[in-house]
Order: C-alpha cells, then structure tokens, then sequence
C-alpha cells in the first residue's frame, strides 16, 4: 500500500515538472512582454515596473489585427487543400491498380526529401506571372499539396478493412461516396490530428510568405514577428508582446477543441 | 543548409535573368508629367528601429525632388537581402538595393549590379561625391570601380556603463584608450561590481578586422588575391584579445547575447556598432544608469584602425531614363537632406561630416547625442571591411570568423589556427 502511494506520489510530481516545463516558456513571454527595456534582460519572475509599452509599439508599427486574420485564412485554406488533395490521393494509391501506381508513389515519397527552398524560385516567378503577389492564394498554391499528407493517409487507408469497402461497392456505393461515407467517418481522428499538424505548420510558414508579400497588411503574423528581431537591435518586449497577442487564437482555439484534440492525437499515436 | 541551398539557387537562377545591361553614361529625359517608377529594396524598411526614418527618407524625396523632376521611388521592404535577389531571378524591376559590404562582389558578378562610373555621368558623378570623404568613397569600390556608394554606415565604439565606472572608482569622462587599458578598467570593474568589465563577441566579424588592423596587420591583399591575416602583427592582436578574454573579467558570449548582457546593466564595456546606440540609451534611461562612449581602443601610441558596418547602395538601370531617375534618389539620399535624416531618424553616421558642424542640419543633433561625435573623429581613419571575392565569399567570410572564435575562445594555438584558416581560404580563391 505504501509502496503504491509512493509511486503515485512520483508519477504526480513528474507530471507536475512536465506541466512546469511545457507551460514556463508561455510565462515568460507574458511576463516578458510587461517588462521594460532594461528589466527585459533580467531573471526576476516578475516584472518590478510593469508596462504597456510593449503592447503599444506593437500595435502602432504593425497593423497585428489583419496579420493574424491574414495567418488564419492562409492556414486555414492551406490545411483545407492539402487534406482534400491528400484524402483523394491516398484513396487512388491505395485502392486502384493502374500503371505507373509505384512510380508515382516512389516520385512522391522522393519529393519530401527535397527542400522547398530549392524549388521557391521557380514557383516565385510563376506567382509573379499569374499576378498572384499580395494575395493569399499566392502564398496558398504552392502548398495545396503535401507529401506528408498524402503519405499520412496513405497508411490510414492501407489499414483500413478492405471487407467493409467491397460491402459498399457491391451495395452499389460509388469512389467518393465510400471514400466520404465509409472510410473517412472512421478515420476521423486521424484526418483531424494530421489537419491540426497541416495548421501548425501553415500558421508558421515565414520564408515563402515573406517572398510573396510586401506589405504588412498582405503578410501573415510571422513575417510582422520576425521584423523585430534584426541584425542590430533584438525588440524582445515587443516581439513578446505581439507574440502573445498571436498566441491568443490558438489557445481559444485549443481550449474550446482541447477534448477533440488530445482524443485525435492519441488515436493518432496508437495508429 | 537551408539558407545556403537557398542563397545558390537564388544565386543560379539569378545568372540567367540578369538584365541590367546598360552601360553607357548618358542619361534619358526625365517627365514630371509621367514620372519614371523606381524601385528601392532597403532592409531598413523592415526594421522596427529603422522604418520610419526610412519612410520619412522616401517620402520626402517623392515629395519634392521627385514631383519636381518626375521621379516616383517605392520601397520595398527586405528583412532578409533575399527579396531582391528573388525579383531579380523574377525579372522584376530591382533598380537601387541597400546592400552589405561583405557580398557586394557576388551581387555584382550574378546579379547585373553597375558601377557608378560606367552609367552616370563622370562629371555629375565628381560633383556630387564632393564632400564625402575618399575613405567613405572607397567602401564600395571592387576593382577600382564604385559598385556601391557608402549609405546606411557605423563604427565600431567602445560603450561604458557609468555607474559600473563609478563603483568601481573609474571616471568615466576618462575612458580607457588603449587595449591594456581595458584590461585594467575590465578588471578593477570585475573586482570592484562582480560583473563582467569588458567584451568583444569573438563573433562578430567586421570589428575583428579593425582590431588586426590597428596592430598593422592585414586580412585580405590589395588586390583580394590573397587572405594575410596569419601574420605576425595579426597573430599579435588576436593574442592580446585572447588573453583579455581570458582574464576572468571578460563576458562570454555571442554577438546576439552580450547586447542583451550590456542593456540589463551587467558588463562595463562593450564593443559595438553605433548601430546600437538608441536601443542601449533607452535601456540605460529604463535602468537609470548613464550611457557613455569611446573610440576604438588603440594598441600603444598607434591610432586605432576601424572598419565600417553598414551599407552601399548599389543600382541596376536598364535604360537611360531609369539612370537618371536612380541618380536623382542617389543625389538627394546621399546629400545634406538625406544624411540629415539617416542620421537623426534612422541612426546612422553622416558621410558628409560638415553637418555635425551645420545649424541647419545635424549640428543640434549631434550635440545632444554627444556619442555620435566619437563616431565621426573614427571616420579620419576608417578603412573598409572587407569584401570577399565573389564565388565562395559567404564560405570565406565564415571560415575567417569561426577561426577567431577558436582562437579566442578555446585553448587552441593562435598562430596555427590563423594559418590553417589562412590556407582554406588561399585554397578557396584560387
């Protein structure tokens, strides 16, 4: 018995130094972000003279607003077509047979490995002559499709009981109709994890957003967050100011979703 | 990796697009009535500290000169030098970029860069650089030619925390001028506070090279043949680095975190660019100490040598009206106006020194931000940083500064990793 209270014991403080770990970073930036120029250097945990001032300087250099609805259409759409290219890509490779099935998996699987950085040119000047610049799509286009998506899927779809499949088709079920009705209700979780990595990742995006707008009000958060940190003067206060002014719709978001995702990530780890 | 397989596409793909091929020295007629568009790419538009003075620059150019002559100049922001070269490989319209010194020869061999005096008139040209010093007008030039025309421009200084001098019982209207001066106030500082007394990031690149310099060394030959920064004077002043360094009273870190250390109050000096200088103001203001300043410590009675940081502008006319337009934005951002302006809204040094002494332009300015007076009296001396040749210059420039790193920082001999390095970049260039 007391052997067991002893473990208990140890498993709670484990998680609470876990908890500490996973929630210190998101202290210190607010904490950081009510500290002045000077105290912004220090360690004290809390800040001896609070201020706003970090807060205004952000909000009067960058219009923060209409950068963070600008990350959430493109994240949002960029997730969107990424799963909708990803589902119907992986439903083709798993359950047709036509020539060529292999080849264009292994062109697939090979295009992970090469960075986008080597193929942004190409498709920079492509953008500039379809006169997408300054335009979420623009940012978008590019990254309708994702290797790591379709490859996601694809596993999904190899585990999925072949028997129920030929049900439907012998009830009469067309490709989309037993791709939407039959699988995809089973894979929920798995469509909704991948989809919340898909967001992180396009909310995150800065290099190919950089390239395609140039002005504030096109750009997503990251391009005004990166700006102030240069090669001469690091603006901690108001980097950590607007930082948890962007951080804010994601924790709603999380805190509304919290059940579904934590419950979509470990059915996604067990798969 | 990511960066540098970015960097060699950009720069491939920029070999096949180049399109400023124009070199001629005539000038086309300029408009009013349909005003010529030019293109600006300034990484101080995307900088915080910097944008408005560089808004205020544009804009105000737009507003006079340019509505007088037919001139419409639009920025464009360009946090990380790849936005133009990105448009260039595009074969969008990049005519004037804000470019660093250390790449200069790369752009101009890739990416359809044009020297000063193969597009704009020699006579105009003679006119106008009237006034800059020939120290500041030699920056840019590759070759013997001005591919950039100095710009945005610091120097290295040493910045003191006065109240860490005084606890110390130094004056701080005394500061130390030579290096073995900085050691002693480093150490009575360390001794006297328990914070660190003195650091130069092991790091930073271009402030190494006004250090060797001072001691009579050199890092590059004149002709940029040849890297020289094994020799005796130069292994002689990374030595009295290394040995400040490790003395106890030298901070330890990067060029990223000991600004950091200097604004919180815990180190007594630091060598830096001028560049700095608003943000550690307002952090001595916020914790109520006294910012001060002095020049480039000197090594005995010999007169420091430093080497700028900044930028040039460099230009990329394909046709003869964009010429003239490109050169009236040049004239006016180069000229009192325009230096009046970097200086006091952006934070940069005057290359037309007469205004510090000018009512009607920086002489107020200056006296109320005394530090910038240091910066000027440098000017008399400065030399270039250095511009490495084209192909590997990014490569050499990092294998020069990782090897003053080792040097410094670590127990490594300083002769043999100063030749070793010498060697790969010898190597490098041939």
């Amino acid at each position: 018995m007391k052997r067991i209270k002893s473990i208990t014991v140890l498993q709670h403080f484990l998680l609470i130094m876990m908890s500490i770990i996973a929630i210190f970073p998101l202290y210190w930036m607010i904490i950081s972000s009510f500290k002045n120029e000077s105290e912004i250097f220090t360690s004290s945990f809390i800040p001896q003279a609070p201020t706003w001032q970090n807060y205004l300087y952000a909000f009067a250099e960058m219009p923060i607003i209409q950068m963070l609805f600008n990350s959430f259409v493109v994240a949002t759409l960029m997730t969107i077509l990424q799963l909708a290219t990803s589902l119907l890509a992986g439903y083709a490779l798993v359950r047709w047979n036509f020539k060529g099935k292999l080849l264009i998996f292994t062109l697939l699987s090979l295009t992970w490995l090469i960075p986008f950085q080597a193929v942004m040119i190409p498709n920079y000047v492509l953008i500039n002559q379809i006169g997408l610049n300054e335009n979420p799509l623009g940012i978008v286009l590019p990254f309708a499709a994702s290797t790591f998506a379709i490859l996601s899927i694809y596993q999904s779809f190899k585990s999925f009981p072949t028997a129920l499949i030929d049900a439907a088709r012998l009830d009469g079920e067309s490709d989309l109709g037993i791709l939407f009705r039959i699988i995809l209700p089973n894979i929920r979780s798995t469509v909704v994890s991948l989809g919340i990595i898909l967001f992180i990742n396009a909310w995150n995006e800065y290099l190919w957003p950089m390239l395609v707008t140039k002005e504030m009000e096109n750009a997503p958060i990251q391009i005004g967050l990166k700006s102030f940190v240069n090669s001469d003067v690091n603006m901690w206060g108001s980097l950590m100011a607007a930082t948890t002014i962007s951080c804010i719709p994601i924790l709603l978001i999380y805190l509304f979703l919290q059940k579904h995702i934590v419950d979509s990530f470990v059915r996604f780890g067990i798969k | 990796m990511f960066i540098l397989l970015l960097g060699m596409t950009l720069v491939l793909s920029a070999c096949s697009s180049s399109n400023a091929t124009t070199v001629s020295q005539e000038m086309g007629e300029l408009d009013p009535e349909n005003p010529t568009k030019v293109t600006f790419y300034s990484y101080s538009l995307a900088a915080p500290t910097m944008k408005e003075g560089m808004e205020h620059l544009i804009n105000e150019f737009n507003d006079t000169i340019g509505k007088e002559k037919g001139v419409i100049v639009e920025g464009v922001a360009d946090a990380s030098y790849q936005q133009f070269k990105a448009d260039i490989a595009a074969g969008k319209a990049v005519d004037i970029v804000q470019h660093t010194f250390s790449t200069l020869d790369n752009s101009r061999e890739t990416l359809g860069f044009q020297a000063y005096e193969d597009v704009f008139p020699a006579e105009e040209l003679n006119n106008h650089l009237n006034g800059i010093s020939d120290n500041a007008l030699s920056l840019g030039k590759i070759d013997g030619k001005t591919y950039g025309l100095a710009f945005t421009f610091s120097t290295p200084i040493v910045f003191m925390n006065g109240q860490l001098f005084e606890e110390a019982g130094l004056d701080p209207t005394k500061p130390p001028q030579t290096w073995e001066e900085i050691k002693e106030y480093s150490l009575k500082i360390n001794e006297a506070t328990g914070k660190d007394g003195f650091a130069l990031a092991p790091d930073n690149g271009w402030t190494t090279e006004g250090v060797i310099l001072s001691n009579g060394g050199k890092v590059l030959s004149d002709d940029r043949k040849e890297a020289q920064f094994a020799n005796q004077e130069s292994i002689e002043a990374i030595e009295m680095w290394k040995d400040l360094y490790q003395n106890g009273a030298h901070a330890v870190g990067s060029d990223t975190e000991l600004p950091e250390q200097f604004m919180a109050g815990n180190l007594g000096m630091y060598i830096t660019s001028t560049a700095m200088h608003s943000g550690f103001k307002n952090a001595s203001e916020a914790g109520g100490w006294e910012l001060y300043g002095a020049g480039l410590p000197s090594f005995g009675n010999n007169p420091s040598v430093p080497v700028n940081s900044g930028s040039v502008l460099a230009v990329r006319p394909d046709n003869d009206v964009k010429k003239a337009a490109i050169w009236e934005f040049i004239k006016y951002v180069t000229g009192n106006e325009g230096y009046t302006i970097i200086t006091s809204e952006v934070g940069y040094l005057p290359l037309r020194t007469e205004l510090a002494d000018d009512p009607n332009y920086l002489k107020g300015f200056i006296e109320e931000n005394p530090l910038y007076k240091i910066n000027l009296e440098q000017l008399n001396n400065i030399q270039p940083a250095v511009i490495w040749p084209a192909e590997y210059a990014t490569e050499m420039s990092d294998i020069f500064r990782d090897a003053i790193v080792q040097s410094v920082s670590t127990d490594a001999d300083v002769e043999k990793t100063l030749q070793a390095a010498e060697e790969e970049i010898n190597q490098l260039i041939q």
